[in-house]
């Protein structure tokens, strides 16, 4: 095995077991947890959600939206941190539990390969910023230029993502400071251009194109922040407790990340209310609002700090990947999900859909969130067979009926058909009453977990969902499921 | 607090394709007896103020967000 990947592999191995509690395994504090959640949720995609309500949304509505859903989703996305941290185990062999060893990995790479869109806007963003850098030169280029470009951040990104963890470790430190420098020429920019009592003023110019403005971008907001399900594992496997681990990451992917999308959101407000251009693209607003030497300096960071963010995107997903398949290159793990995005990146389509892409989010992050939440908080009672989750030594009680855990699989479907009912993704128009109550997610999150909970309450389903309550404790759960 | 909780990091092998499985249950396995020894202490857990704050927290942000939607 080359270096890089015996290195990915042990961290794929060191990821996989649950860790214990002494000061050598638990090292993240509170402030630790803030700065690695924070670190990791302020990139360029924060903006383009900032941008993309700040066509629909006036300065409060955009605070009130933005900032108290991005609250109110953590508070209740974030309780699987707490599961993570009290076994140290991440969050994907919890999975196993719920959705059954095949569910469980078709659920994962569901969730891995959407959130890959992100990375693909990251390239979209990094193309927009060389274009306008080129175009600074006087050489200019159409946008048939954009998929070659972003092309590039992919494999700039890619090849420093196989370069193993400590280029990524470097690219992570010229990320962050990047971005929230980016972030504070902004706030300049903002409050030069504009005061608060003038931002209060400003008219989103596209507010009319929707039915319900205000509730779609809550929808929108409450999907962004639950997106981040395949994350929420990992990392709270090392703090130190149990409410170190749910408040730090309630600050950082919910607090801090929300600050962002505001700033992006103000910044896309002014602009377009100044020029009367919409633009989802911070780069646009820095040499609109910024003027050209501050605004392509600024443009520069922004690109620099997409292809840093593209690494430590792909090296992380890889070794996500790597612990469903632990004998897998780490190499080729990383190209294959590079191509991924390339094709996305050439597709266009999640940067011309971006409201259906999140859409999509939520169709899946929402009944996901739900499933595993009720499972463990309400069926389960806080208590999971670890032997069965990690399937050691012959211990199978999770692999239900060929993989499936049949009532979890029901759950879903009626999750997503409960949200498809209420809210059409495509055309973002609300199609029932109950989506300006609840929203969509907030709609399926509910219709899936009193599913799920009512099925557990019957004795036959429940027997099936929670194998381990059974007395004996080698009983093959493939022998009960064999029933139905 | 139990020796094995702070012993339980020094794991010395050299991983590889063909002993990776074998070393990842055998250490799995180790690690979830630790826990489910007796005396083992899990990190401390979240508690009745930390629950307190939430249920604040959810009533505050609902009201906002509803409020928002008045603006």
């Amino acid at each position: 095995m080359s270096d890089i990947n015996q290195h990915a592999t042990s961290e794929a191995f060191f990821g996989t077991l649950p860790t214990l509690n002494n000061k050598d395994e638990r090292i993240y504090s509170f402030w630790d947890m803030v700065w690695i959640t924070g670190g990791y949720a302020i990139a360029s995609w924060c903006y383009v959600q900032g941008g993309w309500l700040s066509s629909m949304l006036t300065f409060q509505q955009l605070v009130f939206s933005t900032f108290f859903v991005f609250i109110l989703g953590g508070l209740f996305a974030y309780t699987i941190t707490i599961m993570a941290c009290r076994h140290g185990m991440d969050v994907v062999f919890f999975m196993r539990a719920v959705f059954g060893e095949i569910g469980m990995k078709i659920m994962f790479c569901l969730i891995m390969l959407t959130g890959m869109g992100y990375s693909a806007i990251n390239a979209q963003l990094y193309a927009n910023s060389f274009i306008k850098i080129v175009g600074a030169a006087g050489v200019e280029l159409g946008p048939s230029w954009v998929p070659w470009l972003g092309a590039t951040c992919v494999l700039l990104g890619t090849a420093l993502a196989i370069r193993g963890p400590i280029a990524v470790k470097w690219a992570t430190r010229i990320m962050v400071p990047s971005l929230l420098a980016v972030g504070f020429i902004i706030i300049i920019l903002l409050f030069t251009n504009m005061t608060w009592n003038g931002l209060d003023n400003l008219k989103p110019i596209e507010a009319s194109s929707y039915e319900a403005p205000y509730t779609i971008a809550v929808e929108w907001n409450l999907a962004y922040v639950i997106a981040w399900i395949s994350v929420l594992g990992v990392i709270p496997r090392y703090a130190k407790s149990e409410r170190i681990s749910y408040w730090g990451h309630l600050i950082g992917f919910s607090v801090i990340m929300g600050i962002f999308v505001i700033l992006g959101g103000m910044t896309g407000l002014v602009m377009a209310t100044k020029t009367g251009v919409i633009s989802l693209d911070p780069t646009d607003w820095l040499i609109s609002l910024g003027g050209a030497y501050l605004g392509l300096m600024s443009v520069f960071v922004v690109a620099l700090a997409n292809v840093t963010t593209q690494a430590l995107d792909l090296y992380s997903v890889s070794v996500s990947a790597k612990v469903l398949r632990p004998t897998g290159s780490f190499k080729w793990i990383c190209i294959g999900l590079s191509i991924f995005v390339l094709a996305l990146l050439s597709w266009g389509g999640i940067w011309e859909f971006y409201d259906s892409f999140l859409g999509i989010i939520g169709v899946i992050s929402g009944p996901t969130l739900a499933l595993i939440v009720t499972d463990y908080y309400l069926v389960r009672k806080q208590k999971i067979s670890m032997r069965d989750a990690y399937m050691v030594q012959g211990n199978r009680k999770y692999f239900y009926t060929g993989g499936f855990n049949l009532v979890t699989t029901f759950c879903f479907i009626a999750g997503i058909l409960a949200y498809l009912m209420c809210y059409d993704v495509i055309n973002s128009i609300p199609k029932q009453n109950v989506f300006y109550i609840c929203t969509a997610t907030g709609w399926s999150i509910i219709t899936t977990s009193i599913l799920y909970y009512a099925a557990s309450r019957i004795p036959i389903l429940r027997t099936y969902m929670v194998p381990e309550d059974i007395p004996i404790n080698k009983l093959n759960t493939s022998k009960i499921s064999n029933a139905f | 607090m139990a020796d094995p909780q702070t012993k339980a990091n020094s794991i010395a092998l050299q991983l590889n394709d063909d002993n990776y499985k074998d070393a990842l249950e055998l250490e799995i396995v180790r690690r979830i007896e630790i826990m489910e020894a007796p005396n083992y202490q899990r990190v401390p857990r979240m508690n009745k103020h930390d629950y307190i704050g939430v249920a604040i927290l959810i009533v505050i942000t609902l009201s906002l967000i509803i409020w928002g939607g008045t603006l």
